[in-house]
């Protein structure tokens, strides 16, 4: 029976295996993370640049000094971290009957909870990214879904801070209709729109785009596009084009209803899985922990605080293009 | 998440401080581009200030002290009210 404060190391040391071994379950089922850069930081800003790709290659002449690399600094923006947590309330009645599953769900699920939360906060920040400049999150707190150029996140008009050029990173077909539910013709128009992207020197730095995100709702559709041998829903014998280019489908339940409860399971993407980590960043200052007890005089409960903290941030967003599927 | 609003307004890429263009203002904004205003001269058109340059002049003629990072809409205000103080 765990009851006086003799058995608190007891008791925590074995809610923290519960806890460890929850956190890696959830861990494995935290889809944001393959799209989210998610960096350890020990600062409270996190100071965000990027960088407009740099000079090309000179001819050097023999016994010529090399030239210095030329590098275009972009837009910046600062992100401040912010503590989420909750407290795991053991009571005197689960200890004093020794309810050690109820205690063990007690942690399981408020540590599920947490990851879970996390990772619908990342979802929210794609469902969320193509109308208005601010959204309230899954926290409740308002926040922007301004890229670093200041325009929203999916956008046929990126802007950069060294010429007027532009580059779109909102899902057209190839009727120039954006916003196309999950289909073939996007997915090539998006891919074929992402590969002539140029830096703002001018660069042709095509984006792959290999990576197919959708909702659970579109699982079946978008596994029929991308593996079918042939082109899905035709009686042709053609190839298909898509098959062996789109790497990757994600299959994310936390973009079928936002953190608002909205229906968001037409909405799509597509990333590249080589640069889209530069674009979401997601810095964690410390990720879901828990902490040991604390004992309330009054009710005699044992309290184990859970907190986190991190921020959600995003950077120049050419390599994540999405739809919401309306059209 | 703050962005460097100071650099994005002066270059024309936001309205204010914390007011992004909307997707209309956006596409007024390429149009006037297209028409061969720069993109700070379309910003100040579509902000109905007038252009930087000339705000400047008419800050420094009524002695008042900014920084670059004044905003097109602050420096505009800030002159009229020194103005209508020195009347």
């Amino acid at each position: 029976m765990a009851f006086t404060t003799l058995d608190y190391p007891k008791l925590t040391q074995k809610l923290n295996e519960v806890f460890n071994e929850s956190a890696k379950d959830s861990m494995e089922d935290f889809v944001g993370k393959q799209i989210f850069d998610m960096p350890n930081t020990d600062w409270k800003i996190y100071d965000y640049a990027v960088i407009h790709g740099s000079g090309a290659l000179s001819r050097v002449a023999e016994g010529a000094e090399l030239p210095t690399i030329n590098s275009n600094e972009g837009d910046s923006a600062a992100w401040t971290q912010k503590r989420y947590g909750e407290k795991i309330v053991i009571t005197k009645d689960m200890r004093k009957f020794d309810r050690y599953d109820q205690m063990q769900e007690v942690v399981r699920s408020a540590t599920q909870e947490a990851f879970n939360t996390v990772d619908q906060s990342f979802a929210d920040v794609l469902t969320n990214g193509f109308t208005g400049s601010t959204y309230t999150d899954v926290y409740g707190d308002v926040v922007s879904n301004l890229s670093v150029d200041a325009v929203l996140l999916f956008s046929a008009s990126h802007t950069n801070n060294i010429n007027s050029d532009t580059f779109r990173n909102l899902i057209r077909n190839a009727a120039l209709t954006a916003n196309p539910a999950l289909a073939r013709d996007p997915i090539i128009k998006a891919r074929s729109d992402a590969r002539t992207y140029k830096d703002p020197n001018g660069v042709n730095r095509p984006v792959m785009l290999d990576t197919l995100i959708v909702s659970a709702k579109n699982e079946d559709l978008a596994e029929r596009l991308v593996y079918s041998q042939g082109v899905a829903g035709t009686p042709n014998v053609d190839i298909n084009p898509i098959k062996g280019k789109i790497k990757n489908i994600l299959v994310w339940s936390k973009l079928d209803t936002n953190g608002q409860g909205t229906d968001t399971s037409s909405y799509w993407f597509l990333a590249d899985s080589r640069g889209v980590k530069n674009c979401l960043k997601a810095p964690f200052a410390q990720i879901p922990q828990m902490q040991a007890a604390e004992q309330v005089t009054e009710s005699q409960n044992w309290l184990y605080p859970l907190d986190a903290y991190y921020v959600i941030g995003l950077g120049y967003p050419k390599a994540i293009f999405g739809s919401t599927g309306a059209n | 998440m703050s962005l460097n609003w100071s650099n994005l307004v002066a270059q024309g890429r936001a309205r204010d401080i914390g007011i992004p263009w909307s997707e209309d203002e956006q596409l007024k904004l390429a149009n006037l581009q297209v028409e061969g205003h720069s993109r700070t001269d379309a910003a100040s058109i579509l902000r109905g200030t007038k252009p930087r340059k000339e705000l400047e002049a008419e800050a420094k003629a009524a002695g008042v002290d900014f920084t670059p990072e004044a905003t097109d809409t602050v420096l505009e205000n800030t002159v009229r009210k020194v103005g209508k103080k020195n009347k």
